[in-house]
């Protein structure tokens, strides 16, 4: 079991970067208001996936506002998709 | 750590759950610049029907081409933003589905027109805006609550109009309902 991407603040991170379409990526503030949670509770497991390989953080000005934009990378993606296979494993395997 | 079957189901679906809340926003987003485009054009339009009903068709005409290339347009740039190896041949592709999907739906409408045959101007323009009205709400059905609020809202408030408002309707119908969808197209973009 993936154990970083297992815990539940990440996984939803993980679970809602993984329904952008394509090359889509969320903002920063979006994604807190979308996993309701603190700036800083954020911040701390973003570093750590990406730290992992699994996001990509960008961050860019919107005129002269600071902007972070944050995206699976494929190594994520992948990675998401094994672990989903390995819960639907231990059900199926469970009978 | 090891996990049993009941708490691989209870993460599955905390994963379904967040992964729908993600697609429904971005399905979200892709409406909201078209809504608040035909709200605005509605506007402007029944406002030139009530104000200056000889320049209607002219008007209406020249607005529909208008929000038609404008749709194409972001349909191109929704596309060139998401699409993993997006080429302008994509891009283009992608614009052209939207404004053929557009003209075969007004196609309809022109052709429902004409079997109809409604007696006024204002049976022709309540009719056409249902259709929209009615058209969202039957996506919000799949896409989410939202889509289908601004569609019942707009045909109330276009049902009123056409039983309750009989002076200056078209104008009515331009600031309500056009403001409708705008405001509609702005919720949209909300979290």
């Amino acid at each position: 079991m993936n154990e970083l991407i297992h815990q539940p603040t990440r996984l939803k991170i993980m679970a809602t970067l993984n329904a952008l379409r394509g090359a889509a990526k969320l903002e920063f503030t979006e994604l807190r208001k979308l996993l309701s949670v603190t700036d800083g509770n954020l911040g701390t497991h973003l570093a750590t996936l990406e730290n992992a390989g699994y996001v990509e953080i960008e961050k860019t000005f919107v005129g002269k506002k600071p902007c972070t934009r944050v995206s699976l990378t494929r190594a994520g993606r992948r990675a998401f998709d094994t672990h989903i296979q390995y819960l639907r494993d231990i059900i199926h395997a469970s009978g | 750590m090891e996990i049993n079957k009941t708490e691989a189901a209870l993460t599955l679906a905390a994963i379904d759950a967040a992964g729908a809340r993600t697609t429904q926003l971005q399905c979200y987003r892709r409406f909201a610049p078209f809504m608040i485009l035909w709200g605005a054009i509605w506007l402007l339009a029944n406002s030139v029907s009530d104000l200056a009903p000889d320049q209607s068709g002219t008007v209406w005409l020249a607005l529909t081409l208008l929000g038609a290339t404008a749709s194409w347009w972001i349909g191109w740039r929704q596309h060139a933003a998401v699409a993993e190896g997006s080429t302008p041949r994509t891009r283009l592709d992608q614009g052209w589905r939207w404004m053929l999907c557009f003209l075969v739906i007004v196609a309809f409408q022109v052709a429902a027109l004409a079997v109809l045959a409604p007696s006024d101007a204002r049976q022709q323009d309540t009719f056409s805006s249902m259709f929209w009205t009615f058209l969202y709400m039957a996506v919000g059905c799949w896409i989410g609550w939202r889509l289908f609020a601004i569609g019942l809202v707009a045909t109330l408030l276009i049902l009123l109009g056409y039983f309750g408002v009989h002076s200056h309707y078209f104008l009515y119908m331009g600031c309500v309902s056009g403001g409708a969808l705008m405001a509609g197209g702005l919720w949209l973009r909300r979290l």
